[in-house]
């Protein structure tokens, strides 16, 4: 039993701003504040209630982030690809508390301890592939402190491609679901979308209409069977899209057609601050913010995750092989490819963003810009799409950026001029206030991704906590919370991990559908280069796990 | 009587994943599938021993109790080997080297670690092996000999395999082999290239200049006539999809991860031109989990220090022949591994002069000069867990039979329990 | 007394594999292990006959190996990796790790059983 007492609590998605509340917690979930702590019915009578003193403080959900890279094996490339940088953030073991190396593609304690050390307690790996999804969740199982789950790349494998071809969208939602269930996979995720298999011939796509070798469709087809398979199977999340013509000067008109092709049902677009560039008169390399800020703005349908930009290093990894091939003609480094049989491709790339190059400074106020001219903010979620743009340790350095607009100027100005004076930021006065970051980082991530008991402090709510003392400075005060507590007991105390916890893997309620395997099974003997007998999961090894319902 | 149909045999990297048991009485009685090796792994496994302390026999409790002494009290303790076993046992592993501060490594170090510092520096252009199967119309077999190696490889992935785009199978494909002598494998190939012994960074340099676009002057490099070069080089620009595969050849021989980096750049310099990948070919079954498994962990893949109470990575300081023949570890604990078969005598004759402890299906010849002997279930026949295939696709083993042993995993926690016990 | 200098390359065969499933015990795994392969104009060379026995040396250490007739060139031996390989093997600095074990200078003799 726990007793969180007088803190100043921020649950937006229950209408609580800042109130003065008490928050109890008993059986890893939140109660009603009426029973008196020690009450038996929770089967735990006798128990002395666990108090925490929060006055003066600010108490939210625990954080949620919907888009990760912290496990599998391109997360493993990027560790792989380190060991220079690990060597300068050893993690020595504490405690029980399994040590490891950080920098930014850190060792899998160190992903969970960090993370829970800011505050979150549910992270999303943010591309999974089927063939190797055995990996991932080896890896997430070694994630302490954390509930996961993974998000299943779908838009290059060839079942998909073949039965959109085909126009066959029942047997299409019956592979999708035969897919997540035999994988654990949450979600339904694409990285540019028939791009990865032209990149088997080293091409790639430019825009939705493109060709795609050996199939007679386009990433457009492809986009819309996969949203709209979702929506027959009433997935919790919807469709989770890394867009055709990511990093390209003239990304941002793709996504804009994109987004217009979801044609008002739900659809997520990911790291959009890397989509969102335009040509303006004598910068062919700029921002294209402002209209999809306008779309998004009037289509409640679309939400975005921003992945913002930080400076320093970071190592690039996607499922787009043919970006991450261009990274490599840029940085002239270090390079990883990976081709998946019939599934999927990705490329790591460890690079870094500079404040003092045009385009390094374009990307920062890109992402700056997209978090200020969006309006709703339920629709938009705080991701660096970690490590991609940055680490996610630095979210809250982020925090700061939104909500303390003289702190954000004055970076603004330690950047690249040209880029600066291109770019609409030091126009944008807005502030984010304390009750839309907890929407961004927790209640809107949560209820995005469909889980219903992460994100809030409702009775009922996983007790998932974390406690912050307010400071002028926000980065510090979300860099160290006071307390952090995980299913109803405290593992974080002044911003350090004091108790290693395991958490659970979410998994969808898949509906039932028309078995694959009579057509499946021969197709894959063919194709494959394992037993069609070895591809499916074991269900025990997603244990623990928690079903989440479907919309 | 049971049937298992997609059982892994888990001997060489290949995994091969197509084997037929049949098992009764707790035992295996058919196969259909698998190589000579393979075959003899599961129907004819060297009998078991039961635990031994200072080589007399004992129970599994005092044999545990052994180790977790001489553990509990070395003063820089090595854990070696791994490759043999599951991902959960080579996880458990790393777990008791963090509690005792020891020094942890794989056969990597002896094998293709190499290739792995070569990877760190650079990147890897790969593939699963499916896309070898189903893409692949040039492959390249450098230093490695796969016909005695990996005898389904050519039949699964590599040569004779018929696959998407290759329906004909061996028709569809050029067979090149590079190496110092003309092996089965090589003796298969389109093209031999006939380097000599240490001359590989050599012809891997003119071969990249060659693709380049460089004019090469000189005869030959390393051995190899330049217009033989000249014509490879030709081949590997044609290809649709061109895949490297590469052992022991370049990883042992006088450059090491020299010689891979420019493997691997090689295959870079292709991309290109076309489409390229490299794969290793892992010796042992499970070396790649085990590699894979310590980066997760700790972040490095072999050679691993926990003296500090964090992972400190040193090819060269901490992996094993080295500190075994600098006479700096005073204990060993050698799982699913047999070193003292494959290590240079001055490295392989310390276990017998140090507390060597030995878990192992197998009464290894490591385990005949070991102070204490575990015999364990054996991955993928009495023990089930997860093993990494050479290209890294996950594949699941499963346990057949009972075996009277626990597995590596559950010896090794119990051994980390016991030490962890001792310590307070 | 006839000695040939050669590059010492060690190595699997199929052989030494299906003897270390059987076991290390085994006479296939021993004979395996046990074999060297020469060229035959290295062989006669030295005066030695298929299945004679030859004594190795490197600068790490010498054995002793049954040798057989193999398509080489003549500069350059084979063992199997096995314990009498092993004595020929060592570590070197400057490798990170990697023992050497391939490429190595040897020098081989008839073993007249002196």
């Amino acid at each position: 039993m726990l007793h969180v007492v007088g803190g100043s609590v921020y649950d937006p998605a229950n209408g609580v701003n800042g109130e003065v509340r008490d928050i109890y917690a008993a059986g890893g979930k939140i109660c009603d504040g009426k029973r008196a702590p020690g009450a038996d019915g929770d089967g735990s009578a006798g128990e002395r209630a666990e108090v925490i003193d929060a006055r003066g403080m600010v108490v939210m959900a625990g954080g949620v982030d919907l888009h990760s890279h912290i496990a599998g094996p391109k997360v493993n490339v990027g560790r792989t690809l380190s060991p220079g940088d690990h060597r300068m953030d050893p993690v020595p073991r504490f405690g029980s508390m399994r040590g490891g190396v950080g920098h930014v593609v850190p060792s899998t304690f160190v992903i969970g301890r960090r993370y829970a050390e800011m505050g979150y307690t549910t992270v999303m790996e943010a591309a999974a592939p089927p063939m190797e999804a055995r990996h991932v969740h080896e890896e997430l199982d070694d994630i302490p402190m954390l509930d996961t789950g993974m998000l299943l790349l779908m838009g290059n494998n060839h079942f998909v491609l073949s039965l959109i071809d085909e126009g066959d969208r029942e047997r299409l939602a019956d592979y999708i679901v035969f897919l997540l269930g035999s994988t654990g996979g949450y979600g339904i995720k694409a990285v540019n979308p028939g791009g990865g298999v032209n990149w088997r011939r080293r091409g790639n796509l430019g825009g939705l209409d493109d060709a795609i070798d050996g199939y007679d469709i386009t990433p457009r087809h492809i986009i819309d069977a996969l949203i709209d398979v979702n929506e027959r199977l009433r997935l919790p999340h919807p469709v989770h899209l890394h867009c055709n013509n990511l990093g390209q000067p003239t990304s941002a008109e793709t996504t804009l057609q994109t987004m217009q092709l979801a044609d008002g049902r739900p659809l997520h677009i990911t790291h959009l601050q890397f989509n969102a560039y335009g040509p303006k008169k004598g910068a062919p390399f700029a921002s294209g913010v402002q209209p999809l800020a306008d779309y998004v703005n009037s289509h409640p349908n679309i939400s975005v995750d921003v992945g913002q930009v930080v400076f320093g290093p970071a190592v690039t990894m996607t499922g787009d092989a043919p970006f991450q091939h261009s990274l490599l003609k840029l940085t002239k480094d270090r390079w990883t490819n990976k081709e998946i049989e019939m599934e999927t491709q990705s490329g790591v790339v460890p690079l870094a963003y500079s404040k003092n190059t045009y385009v390094g400074a374009t990307q920062w106020l890109v992402g700056m810009e997209i978090f200020l001219l969006m309006e709703d903010p339920w629709r938009i979620y705080l991701t660096t799409d970690s490590p991609n743009g940055g680490p996610f340790t630095a979210y809250p350095w982020v925090i700061r950026l939104l909500m303390d607009r003289a702190y954000r100027e004055e970076t603004a100005k330690t950047l690249n001029k040209r880029a600066l004076e291109a770019s609409c930021l030091l126009e944008l006065e807005r502030e984010y206030t304390l009750e839309e970051i907890a929407i961004i980082t927790r209640a809107g991530p949560a209820a995005r991704l469909g889980l219903r008991h992460k994100g809030h402090l409702g009775v009922g709510a996983d007790a998932d906590i974390a406690v912050y003392e307010p400071c002028s400075d926000y980065e510090a005060m979300f860099a160290r919370p006071r307390y952090v507590i995980k299913s109803g007991r405290v593992v974080v105390r002044d911003g350090r991990a004091v108790q290693e916890c395991f958490g659970r893997r979410f998994l969808p309620d898949l509906p039932d559908r028309d078995d694959v395997t009579y057509w499946l099974a021969p197709e894959f003997a063919r194709l494959y280069s394992v037993s069609f007998s070895n591809y499916p999961i074991d269900r025990e090894r997603f244990e623990p796990c928690e079903v989440v319902p479907c919309r | 009587m049971a049937e298992y149909e997609g059982v892994v045999c888990a001997f060489c990297g290949s995994l091969c994943d197509d084997i037929t048991l049949k098992v009764e009485d707790n035992a295996i009685v058919s196969m259909t599938g698998g190589c000579a090796i393979g075959r003899k792994r599961f129907l004819s496994p060297p009998e078991a021993n039961a635990p031994l302390v200072k080589g007399r026999e004992t129970g599994l409790d005092q044999a545990i109790d052994a180790a977790v002494r001489i553990l509990s009290s070395a003063r820089y303790p090595l854990i070696y080997g791994l490759s043999s076993t599951t991902a959960e046992a080579q996880a458990a592993a790393v777990r008791l080297a963090e509690t005792l501060g020891a020094t942890i490594d794989s056969t990597s170090s002896v094998c293709h670690g190499p290739g792995t510092i070569a990877r760190q520096m650079l990147g890897i252009p790969t593939c699963t092996l499916g896309e070898v199967r189903n893409r692949a119309d040039v492959v390249l077999f450098w230093g490695c000999n796969p016909v005695e190696a990996h005898p389904r490889h050519f039949g699964r992935y590599s040569v004779q395999a018929r696959g998407w785009k290759t329906p004909e199978g061996r028709q569809n494909r050029t067979l090149i082999a590079v190496d110092v002598r003309k092996t089965l494998t090589a003796k298969m190939a389109d093209v031999f290239l006939q380097v000599e012994p240490n001359s590989d960074f050599e012809v891997l340099t003119a071969l990249r200049a060659l693709i380049n676009g460089a004019n090469l002057t000189g005869d030959t490099f390393g051995g190899v006539p330049r217009s033989q070069l000249e014509q490879a080089a030709q081949t590997l620009l044609g290809a649709k999809y061109g895949v490297i595969l590469f052992g022991m050849g370049l990883t042992m021989s006088s450059g090491c991860q020299h010689n891979v980096y420019q493997a691997l750049m090689l295959a870079r310099d292709l991309n290109d031109h076309t489409a390229f990948a490299v794969i290793p070919m892992r010796g042992h079954g499970n070396v790649t989990g085990a590699e894979t498994v310590m980066t997760w962990l700790t972040g490095y893949p072999f050679a691993v220090n926990f003296s500090r109470g964090y992972p400190r990575y040193s090819p060269g300081e901490f992996s094993a022949v080295d500190v075994l023949v600098r006479d700096e570890a005073d204990a060993a604990l050698v799982v699913a591994s047999d070193p003292a078969a494959t290590f240079p005598a001055a490295a392989a004759d310390r276990f017998a002069q140090i507390s060597t402890i030995v878990i192992d299906p197998q009464f290894s010849a490591t385990a005949q000069m070991a102070q204490v002997y575990i015999p364990s279930a054996s991955a993928g026949i009495a023990a089930s867990g997860t093993a990494y295939r050479m290209d890294g696709v996950p594949l699941p083993l499963r346990q057949l039979v009972d075996s009277e042993y626990p597995d590596d995993r559950q010896i090794l926690n119990r051994i980390e329990e016991g030490v962890r016990q001792c310590s307070t | 007394m006839a000695r040939v200098e050669a590059v010492l390359i060690t190595g699997r065969t199929v052989k030494q594999g299906v003897g270390l499933a059987e076991g290390k015990h085994s006479d296939l795994y021993r004979q395996e292990t046990g074999s060297v392969e020469m060229s035959a104009a290295a062989m006669a060379e030295l005066g030695a006959a298929q299945g004679d026995s030859v004594i190795v040396s490197t600068e790490y250490g010498t054995a002793v190996f049954i040798c057989r007739n193999a398509d080489l060139p003549d500069s350059i031996v084979f063992i199997p990796y096995g314990p009498s390989a092993n004595r020929l093997t060592g570590h070197a600095a400057g490798r990170s790790g990697m023992p050497a074990f391939k490429g190595i200078g040897c020098t081989v003799r008839r073993d007249d059983g002196g």
